[in-house]
């Protein structure tokens, strides 16, 4: 039989969720490495098909040309990234919010195809219903986009399918959103838009944690003469992050994947909720230089990073 | 869960990010989207105006005329591309079924890199500095945290492949 002792690893990659997906599975023998990864790509895959604003006939698709008719019945994984999109739009007071969408398709972030009903300017998410059964309703015509926590999601989904299946230590890679499961750490580094100027590169190491970025500085385009990025700031519909970078540490990538978004637009007054969720963040921007908050940080203290080497 | 924030010199990022990360063999890649197939090398070349004619179809750029292809013994093809990424170029591999969906996709190599750190000026300020950091570094693949990459590129590279099979091989085979 080929394969049958535990090798020291298997990585494998796809393109998914717009970016490259890459899975590894150590302490298993070969073939059921594959295995496990391959049902963990399966679950991205339905999750990318499920939650694509892209896609015609994606749950989120259909949500957006029908919940303001009648109710939609979704899948149970739709169901609960809206319920955990609702949960982080309550707690910042609406500074994330799902219901962007119609801003980032004005921005050309997203396509608008498929969507013929304009939002309206006053819709939010709480204009948002969660019913029983998988049913989702809005009570005015709205666009919503998973951008800000389907990726961190699938990454989680991977994990605990790859967990459920077989014992090994696994690495969901979504783009720089990722999760790791196992007692070995895992260095990431951080990549902030800039050249290192001073010679020195950011990074974090985790173990059984997951990791999660968002900066604007890279996408930042010029619309009717005004600068504009991939992330909108809920409540002041302008963009957020065009020179900030932050990283959130969590222990579930969905909610490192939505809290970033939160730090962009909020900065230090974000310390609560990443408290809240047991949360931390490293945030920089040329002012400030880096900053950590929430979670085993009383303030928002100007850190002075320890340097290994 | 445990967690540090820590900074490194650039440049033992530098001899890290050289490496290209490898996925996958273009043999394991066959068993994986064909298990149990034996491959035939079937490459085609492409003439100028078959060139014209996919460009025409897809609007994907053709960035060579060789097409690195294998028919399959169980039916369907397997086809090896090459697109850019963000810092190098991504090799990729699809398998198709006999009516040109495709069965799979999957990554066999790509580049994540620092930013920057992989260009030859920038990298060469550290030259000769490279080898000087702490063994526990060596033979880790990067793992990069940021803006997202964009997969665009591979996505135009599977609208090609898929225009090639289309026009050259199903057509041709009946």
């Amino acid at each position: 039989m080929p394969s049958s002792s535990p090798t020291k690893q298997v990585d494998r990659a796809r393109p998914l969720l717009g970016t490259l997906v890459a899975i590894r599975a150590s302490g298993l023998p070969e073939t059921e490495a594959n295995r496990v990864i391959d049902a963990a790509f399966a679950e991205v895959a339905d999750i990318h098909r499920l939650m694509s604003f892209h896609e015609p006939d994606s749950d989120l698709t259909r949500l957006n040309r029908m919940a303001l008719a009648q109710p939609v019945v979704v899948d149970e994984r739709t169901y609960q990234v809206m319920g955990q999109a609702l949960e982080f739009a309550r707690v910042s007071a609406g500074i994330f919010d799902p219901t962007v969408a119609g801003r980032l398709v004005a921005w050309g972030f997203l396509p608008s195809a498929h969507l013929s009903r304009k939002p309206n300017q006053r819709a939010s998410w709480r204009d948002i219903e969660l019913l029983t059964s998988n049913k989702i309703r809005f009570h005015r015509p709205l666009w919503v986009d998973f951008g800000g926590i389907a990726k961190g999601y699938a990454v989680d989904r991977a994990i605990e399918c790859m967990a459920k299946l077989s014992l090994g230590q696994y690495l969901v890679n979504a783009g720089g959103d990722l999760r790791v499961s196992g007692s070995a750490s895992e260095r990431v580094f951080l990549r902030l838009g800039t050249p290192p100027k001073d010679g020195m590169i950011p990074a974090i190491e985790i173990s059984n944690g997951s990791v999660a970025s968002s900066s604007g500085r890279e996408h930042v385009r010029t619309v009717r003469g005004k600068k504009v990025g991939p992330h909108v700031h809920g409540q002041e519909h302008g963009p957020v992050g065009l020179r900030s970078f932050v990283s959130v540490v969590s222990e579930r990538c969905v909610i490192a994947d939505a809290l970033t978004k939160i730090v962009l637009a909020n900065g230090p007054r974000s310390a609560a909720i990443l408290r809240k969720y047991e949360a931390t963040a490293y945030l920089h921007n040329a002012r400030h230089g880096w900053r950590t908050l929430g979670a085993g940080h009383d303030e928002d203290q100007v850190s002075s990073p320890n340097t290994t080497g | 869960m445990r967690y540090q924030f820590m900074m490194f010199p650039a440049a033992i990022v530098a001899s890290i990010s050289a490496q290209a990360e490898d996925f996958l063999t273009v043999d394991k890649a066959q068993q994986l989207i064909f298990p149990g197939a034996t491959f035939t090398p079937s490459d085609l070349t492409l003439s100028e105006a078959q060139v014209d004619q996919l460009i025409q179809l897809t609007n994907a750029t053709v960035f060579r005329s060789r097409v690195k292809a294998w028919k399959v013994s169980t039916g369907g093809w397997f086809f090896l591309d090459q697109v850019p990424g963000r810092d190098d170029r991504i090799t990729y591999a699809i398998g198709l079924n006999d009516d040109g969906s495709v069965k799979g996709i999957e990554i066999l190599v790509c580049v994540a890199s620092y930013d920057g750190v992989r260009q030859a000026g920038w990298r060469s300020q550290f030259q000769g500095k490279l080898h000087a950091d702490g063994p526990n570094l060596a033979n880790q693949i990067a793992n990069i945290t940021g803006t997202t990459l964009s997969v665009e590129h591979i996505a135009e590279g599977v609208k090609r492949v898929l225009a090639t099979h289309a026009l050259f091989i199903a057509n041709k085979t009946g």
